[in-house]
């Protein structure tokens, strides 16, 4: 009751029409920035941040919260369309485009905004009924949690991969490599960066995503020299009946896992959609439909996506602990306007806490109307003829890239993983697992080697703590439940069944993947 | 603006070009450049046309920690600028749980001497690493150092208990404190500072020494002709003393210390020899 006090409380103050508008403009500045490759909230929050200085204190935070959240709603339209990701987005580039190329666009489209709208409603009543207590977990866990927690993300790199499993494993430990340039947190020791400065704080997730996706594949439709548009003129947005019901589940699944990983400090949406693919293709009865162009691969992404941006906020909001470098930026603002963002501000300033919690709300609404009726017009560009569209989409790359920093060495790293991935597309390697490996390989090295310092080297830390003792057998049960159900199906199935050879291997090399990744992990460690 | 938007000198060059543009009648746009902890922003600085229109927000990290932690710096942090003035400090104070027993630093001490190696400090910087070797040397105790990557993460472990103590500036620490989530036990700065009037000084727990502090300041390249130079720190010398900017500038645990060029140049020299020492006799390797 108490909880629908403070939201009535909320949305009095959210639905000012001052309030409104900042939101509102939140919103748009938002959307755009998500449809555009390689920008991201973090460059445009930063750009932005002087404005707030004339903006009363809530509006403020409503406008730049609303730019976050808007960018992560919109961000798998460029994956789907043209397999641009944004880092929130990775794995819609492989449900969602092969829809693209299957002509259903504007289905997957649908799918996309729903979900978020689900994600996103789902995260805010967590927010709203939880956030005090839910600040508490990212106390709870330790480096020895994370370290399990980051190796049970592993376990994925079979799911993401749609070639054969070798092939994934190998890209993973690619990936992997990738992450270790840059500067060692412990020694302070350059790791391949041949001294050049640009490099002496690693590659951006960014620069990775969109050479190996959106960069590789402008190139291979170049050189194809084939005239595809993604959608002939019209597209069909609405679904039918019965492919509407299969969003929900998918999309409920998502919004859970993203709710939760949300809250924990590193991650957020990042990591949240491969978990939520993940989990789609363990369970979904669609699951061997996944990889193909399944509405469930688009529906779980979207949907954690938002919800982990969403969340994001409750260890800002509820314990003072910004959990990512957008939330660090929101701290800023927060500290510009003179509230500490602490244990005690939920107390202290009710009306910022519950007027922001409610405006997410009316944010969500306001990002239905402008990603799903909208998106036809926002999708309008494509008619634009290729010759023009690729230099554009190639200029904002470069803009995106470039924003990240203010530096022109990134846009060049950038270009060279265009190459890259040019060269792997060509050769039929994934790129997903390489993205898993790069996001998730030096966080496991982060934790892993700081759980290490703290115990002193005893690697019986990872099974005294409750959590991570968990998640380690967790992690265990699948390696193994995974291996053994291969091998029995190995055992039973005809070899001269060809249809099924590939199904097999799919699941034989679940287990082994994940134990030769993280064997590889700790080997790092000297 | 070498250094990533939303850390705590982003925040202060943000309030400070606000107010600086207002006195010089003109709009000063705050560029971040970030990356190599700093050095490629600050290079860019050094190599800017020396006409008084590029500016650089400097600190410990570029003009004192850089120079002496990595092995190829691309810029000299003395004869490569023209100094303006300081802005100010950041106090650092010695934070551990609100749930530990310890309060104060001579209890601190005596459990790390009973248990070597078993205690911990956290970091998050070049300053709160050496803060941290420091104290090892000045009250003769092992402990084990942690890095992290940034200094909420490091809090995040603090308030937990996993690790003893950190040293780190007030800014994301403020909050903490007031809520009890975590305790002060000491404070970095010469005399007490007015954001922890409460906690003593290393000085009057017995561990004094050398001041180490993150202070920074405002640079321009070297060769910037000296009426710009003086025109530029007579503005910053004002807007330093409004009492609302101060007002603002605590709030995110900074604290206002404007000095004049020619005072600020010989402390930044200062610093740079320094850091040389301490950061040899902690047995921190250039990298």
């Amino acid at each position: 009751m108490e909880m629908l006090n403070n939201l009535a409380f909320g949305f009095h103050h959210a639905l000012s029409l001052d309030n409104l508008l900042y939101c509102a403009i939140g919103c748009v500045v938002g959307t755009i920035i998500g449809l555009l490759p390689g920008l991201g909230p973090l460059a445009t929050i930063s750009l932005l941040l002087p404005l707030t200085y004339a903006i009363p204190t809530s509006g403020a935070l409503i406008m730049l919260a609303g730019i976050y959240y808007g960018a992560q709603y919109g961000d798998s339209v460029s994956a789907i369309t043209m397999r641009m990701p944004h880092a929130g987005s990775i794995v819609a580039c492989i449900d969602g485009h092969a829809m693209t190329l299957q002509g259903r666009t504007g289905l997957a489209l649908f799918t996309a905004g729903v979900s978020s709208f689900i994600g996103g409603t789902v995260a805010i009543i967590v927010l709203a009924a939880l956030a005090p207590s839910l600040g508490q977990v990212a106390i709870l866990f330790g480096p020895a949690d994370y370290c399990a927690l980051m190796l049970l993300g592993f376990v994925c790199v079979s799911v993401v991969t749609t070639g054969s499993v070798l092939n994934g494993v190998a890209m993973c430990l690619l990936g992997v490599l990738l992450g270790q340039i840059g500067t060692d947190l412990d020694t302070g020791v350059q790791r391949f960066t041949f001294g050049l400065p640009s490099l002496m704080e690693g590659v951006s997730v960014v620069s990775v995503a969109l050479g190996c996706f959106g960069i590789a594949e402008l190139t291979k439709n170049l050189d194809a020299g084939e005239q595809r548009t993604p959608f002939g003129g019209t597209i069909r947005l609405m679904p039918s009946w019965p492919e509407f019901k299969r969003i929900i589940p998918s999309a409920l699944r998502g919004s859970i896992v993203g709710s939760l990983l949300g809250i924990l400090p590193g991650g957020g949406p990042v990591i949240a959609q491969f978990a939520a693919y993940g989990l789609d293709k363990k369970v979904s009865r669609y699951r061997h439909e996944i990889g193909k162009g399944a509405i469930e691969g688009v529906a779980g992404q979207a949907a954690a996506d938002e919800a982990a941006a969403r969340t994001s906020f409750i260890p800002l909001m509820a314990i003072g602990i910004p959990e990512n470098p957008v939330m660090a930026l929101m701290m800023a603002a927060f500290m510009i306007k003179g509230v500490q963002p602490g244990p005690n501000m939920i107390g202290d300033h009710p009306d910022l806490f519950w007027g922001l919690v409610a405006s997410m709300w009316i944010g969500n609404c306001f990002l239905l109307l402008l990603n799903v009726p909208l998106v036809r017009i926002w999708l309008s560009i494509f008619k634009v003829s290729y010759g023009v569209l690729f230099p554009a989409i190639l200029f904002f790359c470069c803009i995106g890239t470039f924003s990240i920093n203010n530096n022109l060495d990134d846009v060049v790293t950038t270009a060279a993983f265009g190459l890259l991935g040019y060269v792997l597309m060509r050769v039929r390697f994934d790129p997903a697992p390489l993205m898993l490996g790069f996001i998730l390989g030096p966080m496991l090295e982060e934790y892993f080697r700081r759980a290490m310092v703290l115990s002193h080297g005893d690697l019986l830390t990872f099974v005294q703590q409750p959590i991570s003792a968990t998640l380690v057998g967790f992690t265990c049960l699948l390696v193994i439940g995974q291996t053994a159900f291969a091998a029995r199906n190995a055992f039973k199935a005809d070899p001269k069944d060809g249809g099924n050879e590939d199904e097999i291997a799919g699941h034989s090399g679940r287990g082994p993947g994940a134990a030769v990744t993280a064997d590889h992990a700790g080997a790092g460690i000297p | 603006m070498p250094l990533a938007p939303g850390s705590g000198t982003d925040a202060i060059a943000r309030l400070v070009a606000a107010k600086l543009g207002d006195v010089l009648g003109t709009q000063i746009v705050v560029e971040n450049k970030v990356g190599a902890n700093g050095a490629i922003g600050t290079t860019a600085a050094a190599r800017a046309a020396p006409d008084g229109y590029t500016l650089l927000v400097g600190g410990t990290t570029t003009h004192a920690g850089n120079p002496n932690l990595m092995k190829h710096i691309t810029y000299n942090p003395v004869t490569d600028f023209a100094p303006i003035g300081q802005l100010g400090v950041y106090p650092y104070a010695l934070l551990v749980s609100g749930k530990s027993n310890y309060t104060t630093m001579a209890q601190l001490v005596a459990a790390a001497k009973a248990k070597p190696g078993a205690l911990s400090f956290g970091y998050a910087n070049a300053l709160g690493q050496l803060s941290g070797e420091m104290l090892k040397q000045r009250a003769g105790i092992d402990l084990t150092a942690v890095a992290y990557r940034g200094s909420p993460q490091a809090i995040t472990d603090i308030i937990g208990g996993r690790v003893t103590m950190m040293f780190v500036d007030t800014t994301p620490a403020t909050a903490q404190i007031q809520a009890g989530t975590v305790k002060a036990l000491a404070v970095t700065t010469e005399h007490r500072t007015d954001l922890l009037p409460n906690v003593p000084t290393m000085a009057e727990a017995g561990l004094g020494g050398p001041r180490v502090e993150a202070w920074n300041g405002l640079f321009a390249p070297a060769k910037t002709p000296r009426p710009i130079i003086d025109k530029l720190s007579a503005a910053l010398t004002q807007v330093l003393s409004q009492p609302d900017l101060k007002k603002q500038m605590e709030a995110i645990g900074f604290e206002a210390e404007p000095s004049p060029p020619d005072v600020f140049g010989q402390r930044v020299a200062d610093e740079v020899a320094l850091w040389a020492t301490l950061t040899k006799q902690a047995g921190l390797e250039p990298e």
